[in-house]
């Protein structure tokens, strides 16, 4: 077996070899394909037609949405309170405590015993306050 | 270094860019052709790569930020271009880098673009046998002669590093080349 010093032997090259007129030939591809990189893209009228005819239907679809949103918003939002219903009742004499019993079902008027607990000292002032009392208790 | 910085000027600058950039290609090509075809080993393998490269290079030029040299970085691009080249054909011939480089070795002394002794074939089949690393480094090294601290900024790895693995790559060549 034979010692062998790489470092202190002549330098082997690698053995490859390139084509006559390799690099001359490798130019003028490599400015061919720069010359394509460098050039402007052309971007066809019909793409660019169709980017505007989608930018238009998003536009009226938008338009449309928000539309649609306001009515909903309107019919769906003013709720009355309490307060306003007792003013506008109060200040409506041709409305009677008889009409409005007539809008009342039995469910209505279950509820609204429950939610109203009357103390018994109000009704006793009611009773003595009343002149009609005697005309109800002999009935 | 100045020269450096204003030649990447005039690569930056759209009225000279064509200019400089044929002034590149000039300069580098011939290195950058043996670099690539020093780890790829075919000539049509090699002439693909180095036009990627150069694509690349130009593709590249305003994300260049001076921060390397320029000769490091379009070498890291070009070492980039090929070991991804090899990873594809590995793919595609389902083998490891190691099997698929061995193969391509030995059709060496068929390919018209191998003018090697025997020696120099010999020496193509030891390198062949070393871990991807080793080999990089050696090829760059020996072939190449590229110094410690450039091959350090191209292959992002500390010349404590790049000693040693040049240092096993000579000791498993050198034990291969004594066999005879």
């Amino acid at each position: 077996m034979k010692s062998f010093d790489l470092e202190n032997s002549p330098k082997i090259k690698s053995g490859f070899k390139v084509p006559d007129g390799y690099f001359e030939e490798f130019n003028a591809i490599l400015t061919e394909q720069l010359a394509i990189e460098v050039e402007p893209k052309v971007i066809s009228f019909h793409s660019r037609k169709k980017v505007w005819y989608s930018a238009i239907a998003a536009i009226l679809l938008f338009a449309i949405s928000v539309k649609v949103y306001q009515n909903w918003k309107v019919n769906s939002s003013p709720q009355l309170n309490q307060d306003e219903i007792e003013n506008f009742l109060s200040y409506h004499p041709s409305i009677t405590t008889e009409d409005l019993i007539t809008l009342l079902n039995e469910e209505d008027i279950l509820a609204f015993q429950k939610s109203k607990t009357i103390e018994s000292d109000t009704i006793e002032n009611y009773l003595l306050t009343t002149e009609s009392l005697e005309y109800y208790l002999i009935d | 270094m100045e020269n450096e910085k204003v030649f990447i000027e005039t690569l930056l600058n759209p009225k000279t860019q064509q200019a400089a950039f044929k002034q590149l290609v000039f300069q580098f090509q011939k290195p950058l052709y043996n670099h690539i075809r020093n780890i790829v080993l075919n000539h049509d393998d090699a002439n693909d790569v180095l036009q990627n490269t150069f694509i690349k290079v130009f593709r590249n030029l305003p994300k260049f930020k001076g921060e390397s040299k320029l000769f490091s970085w379009i070498y890291r691009i070009a070492t980039n271009e090929a070991l991804t080249f090899l990873q594809q054909k590995t793919k595609h011939h389902q083998s490891s880098s190691e099997e698929y480089l061995q193969k391509q070795t030995e059709k060496l002394q068929a390919d018209v673009y191998f003018e090697g002794d025997e020696i120099q074939f010999k020496l193509q089949q030891a390198i062949a046998q070393l871990p991807e690393k080793q080999k990089l480094v050696f090829k760059m090294k020996y072939f190449e002669e590229i110094k410690y601290e450039d091959l350090s900024e191209i292959l992002d790895t500390s010349v404590g590093a790049l000693k040693a693995s040049y240092h096993h790559a000579v000791k498993k060549i050198e034990e291969y080349l004594k066999k005879d």
